[in-house]
């Protein structure tokens, strides 16, 4: 949030300027997500702005640059998200992000292999995620995707279970 | 001025708006319950999964409810700490953003100072100085309130919260969570003389608190009572209306004292506990005069950081930078207003 009203003021401009915030809603770190959607939903609540959801490995791979990516990304617990992009002048989704373990991650028969997921199964040859948030073509991306209401932007975690005991399974102390 | 408050710190997803002249315009509540409810216990990923996903409906709601538009806020006040870091992010965020694009203060709250200030939304508000007993699911405190921002920490808890113990007797009497409200039903059935139990720290000086030996006693109880592994029928009541009993009666001595020491004449009881009725009526026995927030404003709301925010607002304070969350943050360090 400071890095986005410090660009913003550079431009001499205020939240309260932008028409439309495209926002990056996941796969990736769940707090880091809610933080970027919590942050745009508020902003899309004072009215002034329209909101759109991105996917957050598509920007990767179109930050990575033109190329047939193949992504996959630690997401602990011995899992990884993994998605195909072919990234030119235009962005294509050849797989749609999922979870997969691991052991699973195979080397396909074309394409880079991008990300820090791919050695979590010993193929070390992956680039690592670019850095920096330059980004080209982006905004053909963005401007294709549709306008969602505040309470419609919600993050994409793709793991839906929690390492967490139900109650019937804790033993109890009234038993042995 | 138009304060909207908005309170994520746990497994609650309150908004309101207050009015600084008007008083309270609005109050929504989503409660997660359910949602943790097989776990028996707070689960911190899923709270802050409940709380981005009901949020902004909340607010919507709260702002409708109010009659009023998002142009029309003055302020903006979240629970900034202590708390669950990952909910408290989904509160500062939302807030930040909604404040940023109307171009309006924004303002971290503390969540205990929202709880002590929620008297204030009664009726019958107390006024300054008072002592506070303070008994949640997270907190149990006594604390001398000379106004707003002015406290001072007489004693706590050296283990187990109030609410904390509560819950947890009530699981062991398979209670649905949060237990507290349940055990409290099951007790009106009970004798709270059939079993014996010392009330913790009463015989110590000073205004500090422990439960955990408490639940100790009743687990030790519900052992010798146990068929297969299960506490029933009367004898669950019985326990449970000990249990209640030692409790409030605990409470009573340690409050006596603290009005005592303070030399002070009015008592709040604030905090999810102070919905506890057997307390209440316990604690009106003392020599004071005793407050307590309107029964839906006793667990976590909206409303109380809406009015503790609106406080601050009002006398010009906001956030200086992006605040961290904070969730540990000791209630000394707050400013004055
Ligand atoms: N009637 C009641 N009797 C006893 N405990 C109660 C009652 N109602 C609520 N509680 C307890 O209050 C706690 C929740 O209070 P709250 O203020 O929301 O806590 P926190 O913010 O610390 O989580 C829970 O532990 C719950 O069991």
């Amino acid at each position: 949030m400071p890095a986005v009203t410090d660009l913003l003021r550079a431009q001499g401009m205020a939240i309260g300027d932008v028409d439309c915030l495209a926002v990056g809603v996941g796969p990736g770190s769940f707090t880091g997500i809610r933080v970027a959607v919590g942050t745009a939903q508020g902003i899309g609540l004072a009215g002034r702005t329209q909101l759109k959801a991105l996917d957050s490995m598509a920007l990767i791979a179109m930050q990575a640059g033109p190329g047939l990516w193949h992504l996959a990304l630690d997401a602990r617990l011995g899992e990884a998200y993994r998605a195909t992009y072919h990234v030119d002048d235009e962005l294509r989704v050849v797989s749609a992000p999922e979870l997969v373990k691991v052991g699973d991650l195979d080397r396909p028969t074309q394409g880079a292999l991008l990300g820090d997921g791919w050695a979590l199964n010993q193929l070390d040859d992956a680039a690592p995620l670019p850095e920096g948030a330059a980004c080209e073509h982006w905004t053909a991306y963005a401007d294709a995707r549709p306008v969602v209401a505040p309470e419609a932007l919600l993050p994409v975690y793709l793991r839906d279970t929690v390492n967490w005991k139900k109650r019937v399974d804790q033993p109890s102390p009234l038993r042995g | 001025m138009n304060i909207l408050g908005i309170e994520t710190s746990c497994d609650e997803t309150g908004v309101a708006v207050y009015h600084t002249d008007q008083g309270l315009l609005s109050h929504q509540l989503y409660t997660q319950a359910a949602t943790h409810a097989e776990y028996g216990g707070v689960v911190p990923e899923l709270a802050s999964r409940d709380h981005v996903r009901k949020l902004p409906w909340l607010i919507k709601d709260a702002l409708k409810e109010a009659g009023i538009e998002a142009g029309d806020l003055d302020g903006v006040a979240y629970t900034r700490g202590p708390g669950l870091v990952g909910a408290l992010l989904v509160g500062i965020s939302t807030a930040r953003g909604l404040a940023a694009g109307l171009g309006i203060p924004a303002l971290g709250v503390h969540h205990l100072e929202g709880h002590l200030l929620a008297p204030m939304l009664a009726d019958n508000a107390p006024e300054f100085p008072f002592v506070a007993l303070l008994v949640s699911g997270g907190h149990s405190q006594f604390i001398e309130v000379l106004g707003v921002g002015r406290y001072r920490l007489l004693g706590g808890t050296i283990d187990d919260a109030t609410g904390e113990a509560f819950d947890k007797v009530a699981k062991l009497l398979d209670l649905p969570y949060p237990g507290g409200p349940h055990l409290a039903k099951l007790a009106q059935q009970g004798d709270p003389r059939r079993f014996k139990m010392t009330r913790p720290m009463v015989d110590r000086p000073g205004l500090d608190l422990s439960f955990s030996g408490l639940k100790t006693q009743a687990l030790v109880q519900a052992k010798k009572l146990a068929v297969q592994g299960h506490v029933r029928g009367q004898d669950a009541a019985d326990l449970a209306a000990a249990f209640e009993y030692t409790v409030a009666e605990t409470l009573f001595v340690k409050c006596r004292r603290a009005l005592e020491e303070t030399g002070l004449k009015r008592l709040v009881l604030a905090g999810g506990v102070a919905a506890n009725l057997r307390l209440r009526e316990r604690l009106s026995q003392l020599d004071a005069e005793l407050f307590y927030p309107p029964l839906a404003y006793c667990t976590d709301n909206g409303a109380m950081i809406a009015y503790a925010g609106a406080q601050r607002i009002q006398a010009g304070q906001s956030d200086a930078a992006y605040p961290e969350p904070r969730p540990r943050w000791p209630l000394e360090e707050l400013s004055h207003v």
